[in-house]
This record gives structure tokens, C-alpha cells and sequence, in this order.
């Protein structure tokens, strides 16, 4: 049995080593999801302005909440030049109606979609929340992440630059050294 | 155990293969997970001293298609429980509107009345359906259609662990939206049990639902009946038995104040591949410590969240749920009463949680949990978060003394990269020699550490045990003493 873990850690650095190959193109699975009005929102309706960040969550998942929070704010600074925030949330078989409620009072004006069923979350191989992941705005995986910790959002800022559309001030830059 | 490796690596080095071949059609997404636990407690129950768990999921998409595998293996302290292999194979094709997968799968029929197939590790529950799936989805219509062998747990086990695969379900459900607030759905189902001590029998099942969504307002309403043979574990009662089930939501809301209310009241509803609502913020049955699935009771709850100011939320969750009274004797085993209160803010930018949250379960006893949280901005990428919670005990089912849990901890935390937690506690519970104890001082320290797509956690210390709950049922978590680590990895 000691020999296990060792051996699973070498299975795990020939799995990491083969890791830059398989991630060479990531695409990310399509969905379509009622969001809180019975509309139907598809990924792809998100897709070709910016980065996304999909959120699954759910009101029991206190971290998730916060990670809401703080994402919530980025996502009100960054919008503007195409950064896309969708929460999906997980509470399945609970109350629709808690959720629209708990939205509501957060104040949160992205999309939040419904996962009745769990599909998605499946799908994403979420097997534990808070999940994230954060897609380009053609729908390639750029990262993944479990757990979410106040401070994140500084790296989170990071890496969704490089995918942004450029904002008015970067615009006006160029046209004026042209 | 090496040729469970060794599968692995071929599948590996068979997917690289596959993709450096034809780079631009398929994508390979895949995820490992594996646990370790190392118990120091466990060698003085005379059972093995360390566990492992492994996961390994690998999806390959070639355009509309996709397949993929689920390899497990698992060497818990109970040996006669290990296993290793592919737990889960799957193929499907998919587009916008349509959906085909034939393998494995999983399923829920609205909230889950007559149907919800899930996997949760937390109650160890996995539900998975082996069989075809098929979907249809249009602006003003859906349905969905399935057929195969639910995998159980195994009744003459001892073993939550140990499972089975022979009971059928086949399943139709539908759902219309003439306009987009208001949306009808219908579904049927017909459940087999293939037992090899009692023989085979039927249980049909079929619900209605409807849901109306209109700017502030919200309601929702389920029904469900079932006709057929009951069973529970090893109990059966083999005579056609009916039992039926409403759920009801209605909600109102505004940036102000959203109100929220949920009713149920299930009676004889246990089909083994149900689970009805909880309804309450633990989301627990009245009767989960039976097992069972919260079948057979009703009860109410009503969340109330209310911004006043910009930065603050509060809430409030009082919820009330009641095993169904026995015909006979007018009287129910079983309760539970659960209030949630609970206000969260920012003071500039840190962040303030103080909650407090009193379960009366009846029998098994009377819980306070007080809890507060804040986490500090040292700068922009940096933090440090603090918690702190009493959990007070009282008229525990085993009769001892009212007792306390202390527990408090402190974690810095760099952006995306590390957190360390330092946890410590104490306890005035009073341990039988039957029981497994816990120190009266504990602590424990943790690291997380995240690489690119790799998490890695390691965790050594004491951790108390507990009861956790997934859509109503419920299991006890033993106390653990010793080293566990995790590591997730996403290729």
C-alpha cells in the first residue's frame, strides 16, 4: 500500500509532462441554460467579444458567494471592453425562487443560468465548488480553477488582459501617436 | 494495482497520440484527482492506516461527437471494499437543439420527485445510469427520453461502497412554453426492481409541473404520484402501494427585499431514484438520519433577504419539516426546525460574515452554531482571513452532557497562488469508550497550492466529524487524525 501514493505521483508527472500536448486546444463544451426569466441563453451567445468567466456556484456555497462578489465588481469595470461573466448555478433540486431572490438582493446584473439537472457542471468536470473557468472569446479554455480567495481577483485581472478588446483610452492612444 | 497504472499511461500516451495526429478536429479535455489519507488513528482500530483515492476523467471532442471514461480506484481503510477500473464510459453526438448519449449518464426530472439520478461523494451516493439518453430542445418546447440500469447501493452489503446494477428505469419527460413566463412540463416513469431474493416488480410514476416567471414574482408548483411496490433496503412490502407529492415555491423580489417560500409535503413517495426537495438551509429531511430520503414528510420554509444598503445583505431562513404522523399511532419519529440568520458586508473593501444558525432535530438534539468571519486586504493581492465559531450541543440523542465545539482559524492567502490556514479548537465533550474521541485541544495546518491547472492541498491535524447533507440525505463524518492531501489536475 506504501508504494501506491509514489507510484501515483509518478503516473500524475508523466500525466502533468503530457499536459502541455493535450492542452494545445481546449475547447469548451456548448450548452444552453434558462436563465431567471425562462430565457434561453446558449454559450455561444456569449461568445466573440471577450474573455468569459463562468462561475458555478450555488447559495449554499459560501465561497462561491464571495468569488460572486469580487467577480461581480470586475466584471463591472471590465464590461465595457468585452469581459463576460455568467454564474451557473448548481442548487438543482432546491428553490428557484431562493435563487432569484438571493440575485436580486446581491444586485448582480450578469447572467446567472440554471443547471436543473447538472449537466453542465458534468460536463465542465466540476466536481467541487466553487469552479471557474475562463474561456477566450472564441471559446477556448484558457484556465480552470477550484476555490476562490479574496485577493484572486488581482491575478484573475491578469489574465483576462491580453483577451480584452482594447478600451477608449488604448484607441485614442494609438490614433494620436499615428 | 500496477496494471491499473499501466491502463492509465496507455490511455494517456494513446490520447496524446491521437491528438498530435489530427491536432485541429479533436480536443482532449481531462481531469485527474487524486487523495491520500494517511489516518494516524486508524491502526488502533485495527483496520489498514492509509486510503487512496483516485479519479481520472478523460473527454475527447471530435466535432458533434464526444466520448469519454471515468477510471477509478479506491483503497479505503475497509478492504474488502477496494476497487480499481473504468466506473463510467460514454459516447454521444450533439448540436444545438439535439442531444444523443449512450453510456453512462445522469438525469433529473424537474426537482426531482419521481427522478434524480446524482453522484455526491459527500453521502456517498452515485446514481449513474447505464442506457441511452436523448434530448430535444426548441424556443417553445423540450423532452427528454431515457432508458437503463440505475446503479444502487448493494441492500446486503454492509458497505455503502458496495453497489449494484440491476433495477431498470425507462423515462419520458416534456415540457412546453407557450410564452416565456409561463412553462408546463409532464413526465412518467416506470422503475424495476430486479431483486434476487423477491422477485421482480413495477413502479409507475408520473408529475406535473408548471412554472410562472413575471419580473418580481415567481412560482413554481410540482406534482407527483407513484404506484407500485416500496421498497426500503431490505425491507419490502410487497402489495401496490401509492403514495403522491406536492412542491410549491412562490417568490417575490426587488433589489430592496426578495421573499422566498417553499412547501412540501411528500407521502410515500420513496422510489429509491428520487429525491424530493428538503427544503431548509441544511437541506435535510426529517428523517435522513434513517436514510431515507425525506419520502414521507412535509413542511415549509421561508428565506427573507433584504439590501438596505449598498454594501450589505441580510438574511433570514426559518424552515420546518415533520416525518409524516404513522396512520395508526398519529405519531411522527421524526423532525426538524432549522433557522438561518445571517448579515454579510464590506467595510471598504474587506469583507464581514456573521451568521448564526439553530437546528432542533428532534431526538438527536438541539445545535447553536454562532460564526463570523472577516477577511483583511493587505494589498491587492494579498489577505488574510480569520474565522471563529462556537457550535453548542444540546440533548444529544445518546444522552450525554450538553457540550461546545471552539473552532477558529487564520489564513493568508496570495492571489491565485498559495494559501496556508492555521486551525485550532477545543471541545467539552466527553467521550464513551465506544465512541471514537476526539482531543480536547485540537489544531491542524493546511496548504494549498496552485500551479497552472494543478491544485495541490496538504492537510495535517485534526479534523472534527460531522454531519453533512445532499438533497435531503444526510451521513455522519467520522473525526480525522492525521495527513491528507489532494491533487487535481486539469490537462
Amino acid at each position: 500500500m506504501h508504494r501506491i501514493p509514489v507510484i501515483l505521483v509518478a503516473m500524475l508527472l508523466v500525466l502533468s509532462t503530457a499536459s502541455n500536448t493535450l492542452a494545445a486546444d481546449k475547447k469548451a463544451f456548448d450548452f444552453t441554460l434558462n436563465d431567471l426569466q425562462n430565457k434561453q441563453v446558449s454559450l455561444k451567445s456569449l461568445l466573440g467579444e471577450g474573455p468569459v468567466y463562468i462561475a458555478f456556484w450555488a447559495t449554499w456555497c459560501k465561497p462561491c458567494i464571495k468569488e460572486l462578489e469580487i467577480v461581480s465588481k470586475v466584471y463591472e469595470d471590465y464590461k465595457d471592453r468585452g469581459f463576460q461573466l455568467v454564474g451557473i448555478n448548481e442548487d438543482a433540486g432546491r428553490s428557484h425562487s431562493k435563487v432569484k431572490s438571493f440575485v436580486r438582493a446581491k444586485n448582480w446584473n450578469f447572467p446567472i443560468l440554471l443547471d436543473d439537472n447538472e449537466k453542465v457542471k458534468r460536463d465542465y468536470k466540476a466536481f467541487g465548488l466553487p469552479y471557474s473557468v475562463i474561456l477566450d472569446a472564441e471559446g477556448n479554455i484558457i484556465h480552470t480553477a477550484y476555490g476562490f480567495r479574496a485577493g484572486d481577483e488581482a491575478k484573475l485581472k491578469e489574465m483576462i488582459e491580453p483577451h480584452l478588446l482594447e478600451s477608449e483610452e488604448d484607441t485614442s492612444e494609438k490614433e494620436t501617436e499615428e | 494495482m500496477r496494471v491499473s497504472i499501466i491502463l492509465v499511461l496507455v490511455i494517456v500516451l494513446t490520447l496524446i497520440s491521437l491528438v498530435e495526429s489530427d491536432a485541429t478536429d479533436v480536443t482532449i479535455q481531462a481531469q485527474n484527482r487524486l487523495e491520500y489519507y494517511l489516518d494516524r488513528e486508524a491502526d488502533s482500530l485495527g483496520a489498514r492506516s492509509d486510503s487512496l483515492r483516485n479519479r481520472l476523467v478523460v473527454d475527447l471532442l471530435y466535432g458533434n461527437f464526444y466520448g469519454g471514461i471515468w477510471y477509478e480506484a479506491f483503497h479505503p481503510i475497509e478492504k474488502d471494499t477496494s476497487f480499481q477500473g473504468i466506473t463510467q464510459r460514454y459516447f454521444g453526438w450533439t448540436d444545438d437543439n439535439a442531444e444523443v448519449r449512450i453510456g453512462n449518464y445522469y438525469a433529473s426530472f424537474n426537482k426531482g420527485l419521481i427522478l434524480r439520478s446524482y453522484e455526491s461523494e459527500d453521502v456517498q451516493i452515485d446514481r449513474n445510469i447505464e442506457g441511452i439518453w436523448g434530448s430535444y430542445r426548441a424556443e417553445k418546447y423540450n423532452f427528454e427520453a431515457l432508458t437503463g440500469k440505475i446503479q444502487l447501493r448493494d441492500p446486503l452489503s454492509q458497505s455503502p461502497l458496495v453497489r449494484v446494477r440491476r433495477n431498470d428505469v425507462v423515462g419520458f419527460r416534456g415540457e412546453i412554453t407557450p410564452i416565456r413566463q409561463i412553462r408546463f412540463g409532464g413526465a412518467a416513469l416506470r422503475y424495476t426492481e430486479n431483486d434476487p431474493l423477491f422477485g421482480t416488480s413495477h413502479t409507475n410514476a408520473q408529475e406535473v409541473a408548471f412554472d410562472f416567471t413575471h419580473g418580481a414574482f415567481d412560482l413554481y408548483a410540482n406534482y407527483a404520484r407513484q404506484q407500485g411496490t416500496t421498497s426500503f433496503g431490505l425491507m419490502r412490502f410487497d402489495q401496490l402501494d401509492e403514495g403522491d407529492g406536492t412542491y410549491v415555491t412562490a417568490a417575490i423580489s426587488t433589489g430592496l427585499i426578495g421573499i422566498a417560500g417553499e412547501y412540501k409535503n411528500y407521502y410515500n413517495l420513496g422510489l429509491d431514484i428520487n429525491a424530493p426537495p428538503a427544503a431548509n438551509h441544511r437541506n435535510q429531511s426529517a428523517n435522513a438520519f434513517t436514510g431515507a430520503n425525506g419520502a414521507n414528510e412535509r413542511g415549509f420554509q421561508i428565506s427573507t433577504f433584504l439590501a438596505p444598503f449598498e454594501n450589505w445583505t441580510f438574511e433570514a431562513s426559518v424552515a420546518q419539516s415533520s416525518e409524516r404522523p404513522d396512520p395508526e399511532t398519529g405519531h411522527a419519529a421524526h423532525y426538524i426546525y432549522n433557522n438561518f440568520y445571517e448579515a454579510r458586508g464590506y467595510i471598504d473593501r474587506h469583507i464581514l460574515i456573521l451568521n448564526y444558525e439553530r437546528t432542533n432535530m428532534g431526538v438527536e438534539g438541539i445545535e447553536h452554531l454562532p460564526y463570523g468571519e472577516f477577511t483583511y486586504y493587505i494589498d491587492n493581492e494579498n489577505t488574510v482571513t480569520m474565522t471563529g465559531q462556537v457550535k453548542k450541543y444540546e440533548k444529544v440523542i445518546s444522552g450525554k452532557p450538553d457540550y461546545n465545539e471552539t473552532d477558529f482559524s487564520i489564513a493568508f492567502s496570495h492571489s491565485y497562488f498559495i494559501t496556508l490556514t492555521l486551525f485550532g479548537g477545543f471541545t467539552s465533550e466527553e467521550f464513551s469508550e465506544h465512541e471514537l474521541g476526539f482531543p480536547e485541544r485540537s489544531g491542524a495546518i493546511s496548504l494549498n497550492l496552485r500551479y497552472g491547472e494543478h491544485d495541490l492541498n496538504i492537510f495535517y491535524g485534526d479534523q472534527r466529524g460531522g454531519f453533512v447533507c445532499t438533497e435531503g440525505t444526510c451521513r455522519e463524518v467520522p473525526p480525522f487524525r492525521g495527513l491528507k492531501t489532494t491533487l487535481v489536475s486539469r490537462f
